[in-house]
């Protein structure tokens, strides 16, 4: 129990030292202006180290602060004619972490038997199945069904990063948990049993 | 399901749908405090990337340093006096209007800024700047350099703002083609998935057909921007089914922006106390380009009248 809330606490600090990198995170211009994305990355491979409640919570609080910190704001009553046309609402970060989370949280038996490699590749999937949703949020609101050949090869490429990066976001998890001793049922890799 | 994760889904959906019914005011100040926060870290990064101009200047000669700070400070005394020449004839100005009965203009000050991050969210881009609520700035101030529009003030803290580019499709500016009666609205595109600055202008008259190169500046209608700023160069034409757009240029390459001014405008209650106190404002404001309200001026021409009447009147 004691572990189970030191590995929560654990998290939530790696969540928020992520978004504080983020703001250090230079836009690799070429890769199609693609970055990495240090909060999705962390908020993906937690998911598959925590409950579904928690993973909520995560989704809640990593959603809440990225529209806070990346959305603008625009008031209803401003005098700019049309100012919200195309704007995403607070929060609507939260429903798409909450639905990748939900995601990466089936593949937890196959990071609990070991499968490492699962949880890497949905990362990555993952990544560019938020940036696609937003996305869609975004032309819809606008009305604007545009889907340039750009707009892909920017997904692939942050999907890419974050392939790269989820491997070391999944080991940091690994040690947390070890220091917190925190049951993520990460024997399967030390006892060489992939799959079993 | 268990019953923990459907009681955990249940929460969930609540705090979601409290975050979705906040108000303005409420979403404004979780914006304004999520940016105070991270400025700290913002000023760190800023810093630790040092200022380029900077950087370039230490690699220049002095000798040849010091006879541009010659011809700087020449320049410098020169804007001075024509600046204190402009404030004169903007106050003759705005009190003749006012004595005519024109709508009062909006008085206000322009704060210096510097850019301490370019944030680069997933489809479009913002600057944030060291001038916050201390300063007077607050959300749908317009930020412009000396040469044209950069954008408007989103989400403020106490300490930073965020400004939204022109080229941010949110940022619409009225706006029209110098030397043409043509009117219509300025606004950015970012959703494209494309990086290169573009900026549209729409409502234009089918038939317009204006060529390339012809400027486009704010008309000042609205009130939030003010009149006469450059926004860009015109480059294409292209005419619609109900109306005309123009591709534009924009003026400021937003990419190199480093210093810029935040239009802050007086508040309402903004001392005017006669005649005499006008040099009093001029040192207050620095000689920053203000006007008289009409209102006041109005009254001071009645009671001017008024006293002529009352002089006829004895006599």
């Amino acid at each position: 129990m004691t572990g189970n809330i030191l590995f929560s606490i654990a998290v939530l600090c790696l969540l928020v030292l992520s978004f504080v990198l983020q703001e250090f995170m230079p836009v690799i211009d070429w890769a199609y202006g693609a970055r990495f994305i240090l909060p999705a990355t962390v908020f993906l491979g937690a998911s598959v180290t925590v409950s579904f409640p928690f993973m909520l919570a995560l989704a809640f609080f990593s959603g809440l602060i990225w529209d806070a910190r990346h959305l603008s704001f625009v008031a209803k009553g401003s005098e700019l004619a049309g100012s919200a046309a195309g704007e995403l609402a607070l929060g609507y970060s939260i429903l798409l972490f909450a639905l990748v989370g939900a995601a990466m949280q089936g593949i937890r038996p196959f990071f609990e038997r070991g499968r490492l490699e699962f949880p890497v590749i949905m990362t990555g999937l993952m990544t560019g199945a938020w940036l696609l949703m937003e996305y869609l949020f975004l032309i819809f609101r606008l009305g604007q069904p545009e889907f340039p050949e750009r707009l892909w090869l920017k997904i692939g490429s942050t999907s890419l990063l974050a392939l790269l990066l989820a491997p070391i976001v999944l080991f940091l998890l690994y040690r947390i948990a070890r220091v917190t001793d925190y049951d993520v049922h990460y024997e399967g890799l030390s006892q060489n049993n992939y799959g079993r | 399901m268990k019953k923990v994760n459907l009681l955990a889904s249940v929460i969930f959906v609540a705090g979601l749908a409290w975050v979705f019914a906040l108000d303005d005011q409420a979403r404004a100040k979780i914006h304004g405090s999520v940016l105070g926060w991270f400025t700290p870290a913002l000023e760190v990064q800023s810093a630790l990337v040092g200022d380029p101009e900077v950087a370039a200047a230490v690699r220049r000669e002095p000798v040849e340093l010091a006879r541009e700070n010659v011809s700087l400070k020449k320049e410098l005394a020169e804007l001075k006096i024509f600046r204190e020449r402009s404030t004169r004839l903007e106050l003759e100005v705005n009190r003749l209007s006012s004595m005519l009965g024109f709508m009062r203009r909006v008085e206000y000050r322009l704060v210096p800024a510097r850019v301490i991050h370019r944030t680069t969210s997933n489809w479009w881009s913002s600057l944030v700047i060291d001038k916050g609520e201390k300063d007077g700035v607050t959300p749908d101030l317009p930020v412009r350099n000396e040469t044209g529009i950069i954008g408007k003030t989103a989400q403020v803290s106490e300490r930073s703002a965020k400004v939204l580019l022109l080229t941010d499709e949110q940022c619409r500016v009225a706006a029209r083609v110098e030397n043409s009666p043509e009117q219509g609205i300025v606004m950015g595109s970012r959703s494209s998935g494309d990086d290169r600055v573009k900026l549209r202008m729409l409502f234009l008259s089918r038939d317009a057909a204006l060529p390339a190169g012809r400027k486009v500046i704010s008309s000042g209608a609205g009130g939030v921007f003010p009149e006469g700023v450059v926004l860009g160069t015109i480059k294409d034409f292209v005419t619609g089914d109900l109306y005309g757009e123009a591709l534009v240029e924009p003026a400021v390459d937003l990419s190199m922006v480093r210093d810029l001014f935040v239009i802050v405008p007086f508040p309402e209650t903004w001392p005017l106390q006669g005649q005499g106190d006008q040099s009093d404002r001029q040192q207050q404001v620095g000689g920053i380009l203000r006007a008289i309200p009409a209102e006041a001026g109005l009254r001071k021409a009645k009671q001017a009248a008024d006293g002529r009447a009352t002089e006829s009147d004895d006599r």
